[in-house]
């Protein structure tokens, strides 16, 4: 009976020694909490519909580069094997959810991400002036502004697309948060040029009210110097837009109208008050029409037909504002100039 | 006695004379205003009809003799009756825009300088003067299948102005004596920056520009009744290209390497994404069926490419030239003409081109949708500079018509034998 006792006492022994050294080795496997050591990035950040996306498991515990890794797409193993830490896959299509896990074999740890693709599209223009049935876009100079407008293509499956009332944009320019014209809603925004020969990178980050769905795009948009073109304003055809006036021209009659137009000018129309207009024929100043003035009327009836005319224009208050031409017109109608005759390229 | 009477009858017979001469006097200088009169009202078109060529007014022909060739012809197969030559210079004269009719080669067309509606017909060589309301100045002209037209010019304060006209179908006949129409028509709202219309001349999608900033886009009739607000956009720079069913490709104003995007905005307002994210890019949808041109501008280059559905794969041609230059046929072939230019644009194309700075010289090609081939189709002769825009084919295919840019006259070519 003692020796029964003694057996019974150095199983039980046995047994709890055993169990000390064992449990420690379990615990070793499954400490509480352990899978938030495992994280999965994801580049690009806001992947589009149908773009790779390249996916990267790192951990603060575990030794991944010693660990069988499986990685899983909806539940289909897409990579495993030793130290694989990267893998990519393809986003789905828009409103669709791809979910990607990473587990270290085993069942030791393991995480997982959403992909849920979204496409972000920035619309801009300027409001610098262009004639009317201009066909391209108006393009900003310093001192002009430019309208953005991000259309967002935020879906959950099987549901519409998010409103883009639902929606927090928030606007950067050159990295820098623009905190007026962002905010929940604000999928417009209007904002000053870039300065004056520079180059500005506007980009929009858009999350879904709910935090769910979130995206982001961004758009380089340089300055432009404003382009003074000349045109004949005809008679009977009425300004000649289709036809400008290039270094040197040839015009049919003895006596023309000309209207400058300063494309991509911070100016509402051609006839803007806060536009100046210097007009010289043959270096001789004319002084321009308060309420006509980028036109000139050039009467080469009594000289040679040659006139040669400078434009320098301004903005009274846009500093930055500047532009020139320089034109050698022809008129083949013209008379000759005879003997007596005054200088005939006087405004009329 | 006698000397009295002798007085009074002289007196008398030099009252006569100078009566006489008074008289004589007045209608010499009565019919010198009335043929004054009549130049001008000839010049506006006004009273009798003018047959083609003649009466048109001491200062509208003129300009127009003025113009190399006035109403003339390329090419030695003249004179009315005949068939028009291969390549047919319609009107010297710039022109706002032209269309053909429905089934037929007959192509109407308005005048930039006075908003008249003429015909051309390419079998006879006939030119028929359809209206004779004065509207100076026009800039553009729509023309529908059934010979309506929208007449698009500026006001005096700088305003775009829209007017539509329904022109009746049982209009002149081809007899160039025929008397010219007053065109009938009402205002549609000022400053519409873009339209496009239905091929059957019913309703038309306009974008007017709103006060609040933006525009606002809608649907009519030609004459403006039945007005639908169907679109709001805080961007005013867009075109608007039609395609079936009163829909139109919404395609941001293009600009050489700047990024632009193309919609499907439908009558019910309904707003698809078409292409997008592509530098100066611009869109011509067919239509029917779905198929676009899609052309790019970057780095200096054109490219164009073709999608022969919304969802399938681009595929690039292997030409270099703009939408603009492009025309899609009908029928069940994927077949499109686009004019090309002969050398390479610089940079900045778009930019210079439409402000009308340059102006290339172009052959018309035909690319074949379906295989993503082109061949060229007509070079013109050496002494003939044409920068090809705003083309269009008629029913049958045998004829495409387009303006040229550098002067805005207006040419026909038939494109079969």
């Amino acid at each position: 009976m003692m020796q029964g006792m003694q057996y019974r006492i150095s199983s039980v022994a046995l047994f709890l020694t055993i169990a000390f050294f064992a449990l420690p080795a379990h615990a070793q496997y499954n400490i509480p909490d352990a899978s938030a050591a495992l994280s999965i990035s994801l580049s690009p950040t806001y992947p589009q519909p149908g773009q790779t996306v390249n996916l990267s498991l790192s951990s603060t515990l575990y030794d991944l580069g010693e660990s069988v890794v499986v990685w899983r797409a909806n539940g289909r193993v897409i990579a495993e094997g030793e130290g694989v830490t990267e893998t990519r896959v393809t986003a789905g299509e828009r409103g669709t959810i791809t979910t990607v896990s990473a587990a270290i074999a085993g069942g030791v740890a393991s995480t997982e991400v959403s992909i849920r693709p979204t496409e972000i599209s920035i619309l801009w223009e300027s409001d610098s002036h262009t004639p009317p049935f201009f066909s391209g876009r108006a393009l900003p100079s310093a001192g002009t502004s430019v309208k953005l407008h991000a259309i967002t293509y935020f879906a959950e499956p099987g549901k519409a697309e998010i409103s883009p009332n639902n929606i927090i944009f928030t606007w950067k320019r050159n990295g820098g948060t623009l905190r007026d014209v962002s905010g929940r809603g604000k999928a417009s925004a209007t904002i000053d040029a870039p300065y004056l020969f520079g180059a500005d990178t506007i980009s929009v980050e858009a999350v879904s009210a709910d935090g769910t769905i979130a995206g982001s795009a961004s758009v380089r948009i340089p300055s432009v110097e404003p382009l003074l073109t000349l045109y004949q304003r005809h008679p009977i055809f009425g300004t000649m837009y289709y036809s400008a006036l290039t270094g040197t021209s040839f015009v049919s009659e003895s006596e023309m109208s000309f209207s400058a137009e300063p494309y991509y000018a911070d100016a509402k129309t051609a006839r803007d008050p806060l536009l100046a207009y210097e007009w010289q024929v043959n270096s001789a100043a004319v002084t321009a029409d308060a309420t006509d003035p980028n036109t000139i009327t050039i009467d080469a009836s009594r000289s040679t037909g040659i006139a040669r005319i400078d434009l320098d224009l301004y903005h009274r208050t846009n500093l930055f504002l500047s532009g020139s031409g320089t034109w050698l017109i022809t008129f083949t109608r013209a008379g000759n100039g005879g003997a007596g005759s005054v200088d005939p390229f006087t405004r009329q | 006695m006698l000397a009295t009477t002798r007085i009074v009858q002289f007196l008398l017979a030099a009252l006569i004379v100078v009566l006489l001469g008074g008289l004589a006097g007045w209608y010499f200088f009565v019919q010198k205003q009335i043929d004054t009169t009549e130049r001008n009202d000839d010049a506006r078109s006004f009273g009798s009809a003018p047959s083609f060529g003649e009466r048109l007014g001491s200062t509208y022909q003129n300009l127009v003799e003025g113009l190399a060739g006035g109403f003339g012809q390329v090419g030695t197969e003249t004179g009315e009756g005949r068939p028009a030559p291969k390549l047919w210079r319609v009107s010297a004269a710039p022109v706002a825009g032209m269309g053909f009719m429905a089934s037929s080669s007959l192509l109407y067309f308005a005048e930039r300088a006075t908003g008249n509606v003429l015909r051309a017909d390419p079998l006879t060589t006939t030119i028929s003067r359809l209206t004779n309301t004065l509207l100076p100045k026009v800039h553009e002209a729509v023309f529908a299948e059934n010979g309506s037209v929208i007449l698009r010019s500026l006001s005096e304060n700088g305003s775009i102005t829209t007017f539509a006209a329904e022109l009746a179908t049982t209009t002149a006949s081809l007899d160039a004596a025929a008397t010219p129409l007053a065109l009938d028509g009402v205002y549609l709202p000022e400053n519409i920056i873009a339209l496009s219309a239905e091929r059957g001349g019913k309703r038309v999608m306009y974008l007017v520009e709103s006060p609040a900033g933006g525009v606002v886009g809608a649907t009519a009739t030609w004459t403006g009744k039945e007005q639908k607000r169907i679109f709001d956009s805080t961007l005013s720079g867009w075109r608007l290209v039609s395609t079936e069913g009163g829909s139109a490709a919404l395609v941001q104003k293009a600009s050489d390497d700047v990024a632009g995007y193309a919609f499907l905005l439908q009558p019910s307002g309904t707003l698809t994404p078409l292409v997008g994210n592509l530098p100066g890019l611009n869109v011509l949808p067919r239509t029917s069926g779905g198929a676009f041109l899609y052309s790019v501008s970057s780095g200096g280059a054109l490219s164009l490419f073709v999608q022969t559905s919304p969802s399938a794969t681009p595929v690039r041609l292997p030409i270099r030239t703009l939408t603009d230059k492009c025309v899609w046929a009908r029928g069940s072939e994927l077949l499109a003409y686009c004019a090309v230019p002969q050398s390479t644009p610089g940079s900045d194309f778009l930019r210079d081109w439409y402000r009308g700075i340059i102006h290339t010289t172009d052959a018309l090609w035909a690319i074949h949708a379906s295989s993503g081939t082109a061949e060229i189709l007509f070079t013109p002769p050496s002494d003939t500079t044409l920068d090809i825009r705003e083309l269009k084919v008629d029913d049958s295919g045998s004829y495409v018509t387009f303006v040229n840019g550098a002067d805005r006259s207006l040419w026909l070519l038939r494109i079969t034998e």
